[in-house]
């Protein structure tokens, strides 16, 4: 717990766009008093984040209507492969609604699992068919995201990109263009941009 | 106080009154309505402003970027009133900020309550920043009051030079149409005054209109010509009397002269028979019937003796009358 509160101090410092110089002894700290189970804990901490980003992902991104074609289906968020969100993801959603649909999370084993599907997480897990997957998927209007080296640039839509104890967007227009879906200029502003 | 001023100047300092009064009403409710939606246009503005930074700040609280928060609140930099600005998370924590150098007041580190509060420094205002239905954090906003200090400024130094120029224009009109009422009063005044020093009656009043002042003119000329006509009257009146007084004391005196002219002549017979008879027959007379013919001749001659100063009174009436001391003692002997 110390060491989450400390992280929480730490993304509130660089929140607050002061005191960077102060990181490195920050850091120093960190280390020094950091138990064995650190790596499991930052982990989950950075995945919290990206779940709570998947779930943001569906105020800003607008979807062709003819996805909604049906009234009563749930608004889907899939994860492909390992799971790394624990119930992280499933935390974030529960209670909350798209319009009046409610939100789904969904594990899929493999691409021919997936059904009907809004945001794909694709994990590290996959990364090895990574082309397979964006080519199987083609252009239906599903949000890809991931967080693995390359992701925007290899067709992937959205990469979560580390930095400095941040997490960074990187977004492929051409690939959001290509499936149909109107990415918000807001979010765009807050993002990389690559594939124009 | 008023009321030995000249009519023009009452009518001027009523003027005055009335539109000064008027002036002053209209300005002060005027203010007050400034006042009041200067006030609230300065909260709209203020939330104007907050929604469009609110609503540009949403993708970088949803996605933690405050590089780009901050970059949005940068913009305020644009609008100098501003003083500061934070974005807090949902959290309730600070997320980005914003504020000019010069301002010196410290920033909130908790978002506070939602809404807006005015103090003579400053405006406040603190709003929610939704994507949707959801609430991603808070915005805090501080404007200076410069801008609202500067309309008053403008507002007051208009009102009160337009409230000025009313005034102005006020005196001017006053002193134009002022004349419609004194100028008759005016001539009424001359009029009067010269009937009152000449007692010349011929003069009429000018007359300027049909309004009661006219009426008034009409009124006291009426009134001079009758005094007019009374007078000539009178003086026709005074002369037919005199003369009609003059005849008859010219047939008077006519008469009592021919009177006392005729009496003189029975007088004189008998004055002369009395004497005849004394001379003739005095001898032979008792001393009783020599009494009586004595007082005949005596009241006889004293009869003569009134004749004759009748006839002197008739002609002194027609000489003229002459002041000069007397004897009063020698008359008062003479009558006793």
């Amino acid at each position: 717990m110390a060491v989450l509160t400390f992280t929480s101090f730490l993304s509130w410092l660089a929140a607050r766009q002061r005191s960077l110089w102060q990181l490195p002894a920050v850091l120093v700290a960190l280390l020094f008093c950091a138990p064995t189970d650190t790596a499991a804990q930052t982990v989950n901490r950075e995945y919290q984040i990206k779940a709570v980003f998947l779930y943001n992902f569906v105020q800003f991104v607008e979807w062709p209507a003819s996805v909604f074609a049906e009234p009563e289906l749930p608004f889907v968020i899939g994860v492909l492969g390992d799971n790394p969100f624990g119930d992280a993801l499933h935390e974030v959603v529960s209670g909350e609604t798209v319009g009046a649909r409610s939100i789904e999370v969904r594990y899929y084993e493999r691409i021919a699992d997936i059904d009907t599907c809004h945001i794909l997480f694709i994990s590290q897990s996959e990364v090895g068919h990574l082309s397979t997957i964006l080519t199987a998927l083609g252009k239906r209007p599903i949000l890809t995201v991931g967080d693995t080296a390359e992701f925007a640039r290899r067709g992937g839509m959205i990469r979560f990109i580390k930095e400095q104890n941040r997490i960074r967007l990187r977004i492929n227009i051409q690939a959001t263009k290509d499936a149909g879906l109107v990415v918000s200029s807001k979010l765009l502003r807050a993002a990389d941009l690559v594939g124009r | 106080m008023l009321r030995n001023v000249p009519i023009r100047t009452k009518l001027t300092l009523i003027i005055l009154a009335i539109s000064g009064v008027i002036s002053v009403l209209t300005c002060a409710s005027l203010f007050v309505y400034t006042f009041i939606s200067f006030r609230e246009k300065a909260v709209s503005q203020l939330s104007t402003l907050g929604e469009i930074i609110a609503s540009n700040s949403t993708a970088a609280l949803a996605f933690q970027n405050n590089d780009d928060a901050a970059e949005v609140l940068s913009a305020l930099k644009a609008e100098p009133h501003i003083l500061a600005a934070v974005l807090f998370n949902d959290t309730g924590e600070p997320f980005a900020t914003y504020h000019v150098e010069a301002d010196v007041i410290e920033l909130p580190s908790t978002p506070g309550v939602d809404g807006y509060t005015i103090n003579p420094q400053s405006l406040t205002g603190i709003l929610p920043v939704m994507q949707g239905q959801r609430r991603l954090g808070t915005l805090y906003l501080r404007s200076d009051m410069l801008a609202l200090y500067q309309s008053y400024k403008h507002y007051g130094v208009i009102l009160i030079v337009s409230t000025l120029i009313a005034f102005g224009v006020a005196y001017i009109l006053a002193h134009l149409m002022r004349k419609q009422i004194t100028r008759p009063i005016h001539a009424l005044v001359q009029t009067a005054n010269v009937v009152a020093s000449e007692s010349d009656h011929s003069v009429r009043a000018q007359r300027f209109g049909n309004d009661e002042l006219g009426l008034l003119t009409d009124a006291f000329n009426n009134m001079l010509e009758q005094i007019q006509k009374l007078n000539s009257d009178l003086e026709r009146r005074v002369v037919e009397r005199t003369a009609q007084l003059e005849a008859t004391n010219k047939e008077l005196e006519a008469f009592s002269y021919s009177v006392s002219h005729d009496l003189r002549a029975p007088v004189r017979h008998i004055d002369g028979f009395a004497q005849l008879l004394s001379a003739r027959s005095r001898e032979q007379m008792d001393d009783t019937s020599r009494r009586y013919l004595d007082t005949i001749i005596t009241s006889t001659k004293r009869l003569g003796l009134l004749i004759d100063e009748l006839l002197v009174f008739c002609r002194m009436g027609r000489t003229e009358m002459h002041r000069k001391d007397v004897d009063m003692r020698a008359i008062i002997d003479e009558c006793i």
